[in-house]
């Protein structure tokens, strides 16, 4: 080796060691480290899991903490945290056998105590856990020794272990939480592939490797969230190698990164269904004919070519079709001949004006399909005045359930239908903005939670989609597929159904 | 000029109780249920509730206003609603950011504008006047999001001489200060120019020259400074906008900045955030405009404090 490179190398070791040994205290990444970069639009809000709602913040907390049971890649619950389980005679009592040799971040072991712990943090008043819900069938938590644990429910609960999959319910450190309370969220430990490493709010967020993982280590050292709200500016960043990974390209833009050097388009379905939704106590909703008028006055297909350049899933049931336990309804066809006949059929022959309000900017291409519904709706004689609220006001007035016709998405945080369908369908459910009753569907609802055998209670799921869909108290336009970007040399970034990305395979080659 | 301070500082007071009002009565009234956007849209009535408690939402307007303005007395803010984060420290550095963004704009759109509106008004009807004035009016025209993205896409993707987006280094503050300056230099350049030359057709500037003085004293000593009154005035009101009004520019270059906080907070009705974020704003607004009139006063020595 010539002397002059030898003493660059000495030069760059020495440089390494200086630079290591100065931040040898502070919790910062070491500046030799290359992290993994991912640009997003949105900030985590918080880092404690029992106070997130929304997907951006469930994307940072997964990667530090983690769940008794997760879904693999087919949507079957696996044991995480949980190495097994089996359940009483009564269906009632939930035994969990917990993996042995778990260490938080903070050192604190995992065992029974720290579930317990978890759970009773969740449920209890103090907490004011905005999802306190999500454990509201758990009757009460035991600790039977160390590592088994007895989750009892109140009735028999079918979901149980999707439920358990939910990022709400995932497992923190009980001396953190005690010691933290209700600033977790600045020293968040849990047990997952990476720690935090540094918070800077609404602008970086660091997670570093924890060395010490029970599993497959973590790929990268670290992976670092930059907060970029504009999405183009976002592509700009894939394209000039600012950023490794991108989330939520615009359809618009899928085209031509296609053709950009150096970069991939990750497309990758979802749980998260866009529809239209109808108050069935506002006129002339009541009216079956006239809902149906509506659903064959859609063309799905168009809009899933024409406005989304078909990025999204055709379907028709109101759960996305690769949630386990969800059922295949083909789409209303279009046929804009037969709505004419059935709107007179209902006493409205030359059609009749209607306010149908749409989201702008919360879901992709949210106003363009607005849009392209409103032209539809005019070739039956339709005239629609489109009203585009703040979704502030928006959400307001949905909870009113006075919405005449509006557009709107709902995902599945525990990919089990049963969640978002108590919501949205149930007669009695908050979601259920359009005012839905159906004895029948309701039943369905309630005798599928206790229904523990799989296939039987997937035919009540299945009904329950079926019978809805004949009622068209909403027309399903799409699933939402999601669009990440990444540079060539990126691998391992798993982009899952339910709208989490996991870093602990991702790396840059 | 003591009791000139003394007074005009003392008159915050009552602007920042009527700001403070008027801001906590319009984020109460407009719809928008700050409980469901924490918990959620399709939140159950129970966990509403449970966050609408927590929050303090469920008492009456007026001891809510009672309480925020006892905790605002003793310096506490209260805690944002969507992080639970101290509200000081959820603006603290967003406020210098923008502070940053914001000077860093005004110096160099004021220096661009004010040498571009002497040339101009010197070398008026020329092809340079002409060149400038065509470039003024497409500064001042040219919305600030398009502006941004083109920078972006020529100095950060095609030429890669600078980052696209974050505030790691000073290198991260030229795209944003230009998107920004920008328009603020094209307004302040055709100030300049209208106002220097209405003062170099006065009389005494004749006198100067006819006593022989050099054209650039003419210009420089007695113009120039005369003509800077109306400047002063408008780089004032550029300077409260853009602590403001930046908002594009933030979201564009990802500056981490108090505009876009406090839009994303009266989307999510956090009304702490927003409420101490306006505070601080209008104050900062009374504080430039005041500076504003300092700056007149030596600018202009017949003006008088009163």
């Amino acid at each position: 080796m010539p002397t002059s490179r030898l003493f660059r190398r000495l030069g760059v070791l020495v440089g390494t060691g200086l630079v290591s040994a100065s931040l040898w205290t502070a919790p910062v990444l070491a500046q030799n480290i290359k992290p993994l970069r991912y640009a997003t639009g949105t900030d985590a809000q918080t880092l404690d899991p029992q106070f997130v709602t929304d997907i951006p913040t469930a994307r940072v907390v997964t990667q530090i903490h983690e769940t008794l049971i997760y879904p693999n890649s087919a949507g079957e619950m696996v044991g995480v945290l949980a190495e097994s389980w089996d359940v009483s005679e009564d269906k009632l009592s939930w035994t969990f056998h917990l993996r042995k040799g778990i260490k938080f971040h903070d050192g604190t072991p995992f065992n029974a105590a720290a579930v317990k712990f978890t759970f009773d943090r969740i449920m209890a008043k103090e907490t004011a856990a905005p999802r306190a819900s999500s454990a509201a069938a758990i009757d009460s938590v035991e600790v039977k020794d160390e590592h088994t644990v007895i989750i009892k429910t109140k009735s028999p609960y079918a979901p149980l272990l999707a439920q358990l999959s939910a990022y709400n319910l995932a497992i923190i450190s009980p001396s953190a939480g005690v010691k933290l309370n209700n600033e977790y969220s600045r020293a968040p430990a849990g047990t997952g592939p990476f720690k935090l490493g540094k918070w800077t709010p609404g602008e970086k967020l660091t997670i570093i490797r924890n060395d010490e993982y029970w599993g497959k280590k973590a790929a990268s050292a670290a992976v670092e969230f930059t907060v970029v709200p504009e999405d183009s500016a976002r592509v700009l960043m894939l394209m000039s190698g600012e950023a490794d990974v991108v989330s939520n390209v615009p359809p618009i833009m899928v085209n031509r990164l296609k053709g950009a050097p150096g970069v991939k388009i990750v497309e990758q379905t979802g749980y998260r269904t866009i529809y239209v939704g109808l108050n069935l106590d506002t006129k002339p909703f009541d009216d079956l004919k006239v809902r149906q008028a509506i659903a064959h006055a859609i063309d799905t297909k168009l809009l899933l070519s024409g406005v989304m350049n078909n990025i999204g899933t055709a379907g028709g049931g109101l759960e996305s079709t690769v949630i386990p336990g969800s059922a295949k309804i083909a789409p209303y066809p279009y046929n804009p001949e037969l709505s004419k006949k059935l709107l007179a059929e209902a006493g409205y022959p030359n059609g009749f004006t209607i306010d149908f309000y749409i989201t702008t900017g919360r879901y992709i291409n949210d106003k363009q399909l607005g849009e392209a519904i409103q032209a539809q709706l005019a070739k039956v004689g339709i005239k629609v005045n489109l009203q585009s609220p703040e979704f502030g006001a928006y959400s307001a007035m949905l909870r009113q359930k006075k919405i005449p016709m509006f557009l709107l998405g709902k995902g599945s945080p525990t990919g089990d239908p049963d969640f978002t369908l108590t919501i949205n369908v149930h007669s009695e459910g908050t979601g259920n903005y359009g005012n839905y009753r159906n004895d029948k569907v309701d039943r369905l609802l309630t005798e599928q939670r206790s229904t523990v055998e799989v296939a039987k209670r997937n035919e009540q799921l299945r009904q329950v989609l079926q019978q809805s869909y004949d009622d068209v108290p909403w027309i399903v336009l799409f699933y939402e597929n999601q669009i990440f970007g990444e540079r060539e040399n990126v691998r391992g970034v798993e982009v899952l159904p339910n709208e989490n990305v996991l870093f602990v395979n991702a790396k840059v080659e | 000029m003591i009791t000139f301070l003394a007074r005009r500082l003392s008159q915050l007071v009552p602007v920042l109780v009527g700001v403070s009002v008027i801001v906590f009565l319009m984020i109460h009234l407009i719809p928008g249920d700050p409980a469901v956007l924490v918990a959620g849209i399709d939140a159950t009535k129970e966990d509403v509730a449970a966050v609408r408690q927590s929050l303090g939402l469920d008492k009456p307007l007026v001891m809510q206003y009672g309480e925020f303005v006892g905790r605002v007395a003793t310096g506490d803010f209260g805690k944002s609603f969507r992080t639970g984060r101290p509200v000081s420290e959820e603006i603290g550095v967003r406020y210098w950011n923008t502070m940053i963004l914001g000077l860093s704009a005004v110096v160099f759109g004021t220096l661009l504008g004010v040498i571009t509106g002497i040339l101009t008004a010197v070398y008026r009807n020329g092809w340079f006047d002409s060149s400038i004035l065509a470039v003024s009016l497409l500064g001042i025209s040219i919305p600030s999001f398009f502006l941004g993205i083109s920078l972006m896409l020529l100095f950060s993707v095609y030429l890669g001489w600078l980052p696209l987006t974050g505030m790691d280094s000073w290198k991260n503050l030229i795209l944003p200060t230009l998107t920004l300056g920008i328009p603020n230099a094209a307004i302040i350049s055709r100030i300049t120019r209208s106002s220097l030359v209405e003062v170099l057709n006065q009389d005494y500037v004749r006198t100067a020259r006819a006593k022989g003085l050099k054209e650039s004293v003419v210009v420089g000593h007695h113009g120039v400074r005369n003509a800077l009154i109306p400047v002063v005035t408008v780089v004032g009101l550029q300077m409260g906008y853009l602590l403001g009004g930046a908002v594009v520019t933030e979201t564009v270059f990802a500056w981490p900045g108090i505009g876009r906080l406090i839009v994303q907070s009266i989307a999510a009705r956090d009304f702490p955030v927003v409420q101490a974020s306006v505070l601080l704003l209008a104050l900062t607004f009374v504080m430039i405009n005041l500076l504003t009139d300092v700056l007149y006063r030596i600018l202009d020595p017949r003006i008088k404090f009163k």
